[in-house]
């Protein structure tokens, strides 16, 4: 009775462990994320969203060349050291 | 036919258990459903049911009791996979709706474990309310050698003693 309880048991796992391997091995399921996009696509998205943003009425344009000069500093200090972005799409 | 050298106790046939008792062997296998039933389907609750359905009515008879049994040992190995599932999703979620294949092939598999289980168990628990036995694998030779072995059983009775002078 002992043997045969074992025998049964392993083979349960067996037959278990090898559907996994499997399905893990042979996916079935898409793998197609949700959030994939293309760069192309992408850079429509952002011009798309800056075309809106510079329509609206609440967004005011600054004329000030103090601060124009200390954000002109800042970029090209930063810029050149900035690494592309890796996005995990 | 089983000798009486036989370790385990002759099989009570159809036509000799009462229809409560078979009613109450089918119900066994009905405690996979109590998470529906109460539209809450957490993994453990089955198990739980499973148990407390056993405790319940394992005095009624050696028949009531390897169907409890067998209900409630078929239900551990599929609640710890589907905790387990449940567990691995709530990390893949987490992390940034990344699921890796090893995932998605234990997801399948716990998927066809509680399809296979859904299955023998409407199986089994048709059987039981027939009178008859019905072995799963593995979990239906260790619930037959508890409930039917000649030194199990239902436990004896309390017995109330004076103290001792």
């Amino acid at each position: 009775m002992r043997k045969k309880l074992i025998i049964e048991g392993l083979l349960l796992i067996l037959i278990f462990g090898a559907v996994w391997v499997v399905f893990a091995i042979f996916p079935i399921l898409p793998h197609k994320s949700v959030f994939q996009i293309s760069k192309e696509n992408e850079t429509k998205l952002g011009d798309l969203l800056t075309r809106n943003i510079l329509r609206t009425r609440e967004f005011d344009r600054v004329n000030n060349d103090t601060i124009a000069d200390a954000l002109d500093q800042v970029t090209k200090r930063l810029l050149p050291v900035l690494e592309s972005s890796e996005y995990r799409f | 036919m089983m000798d009486d050298n036989s370790p385990y106790l002759p099989l009570p046939q159809p036509d000799d258990i009462p229809v409560r008792e078979k009613e109450d062997a089918m119900g066994a296998y009905l405690m996979m459903f109590a998470g529906v039933a109460i539209a809450i389907p957490l993994p453990l609750l089955n198990l739980v049911a499973s148990f407390v359905y056993l405790y319940l009515n394992r005095q009624k008879s050696r028949f009531v009791h390897f169907h409890a049994l067998q209900a409630l040992y078929s239900q551990i190995p599929v609640t710890i996979l589907n905790m387990v599932l449940l567990a691995w999703l709530i990390v893949c979620l987490v992390n940034d709706f990344t699921f890796p294949a090893t995932f998605k092939g234990y997801a399948i598999m716990v998927a066809l474990v509680n399809l296979v289980d859904i299955v023998f168990s409407l199986i089994a628990a048709a059987k039981a309310r027939k009178g008859l036995m019905y072995y799963y694998v593995f979990f239906g030779r260790l619930s037959y050698h508890q409930a039917f072995s000649k030194n199990t059983g239902p436990e004896k009775a309390p017995v109330n003693s004076p103290p001792s002078f």
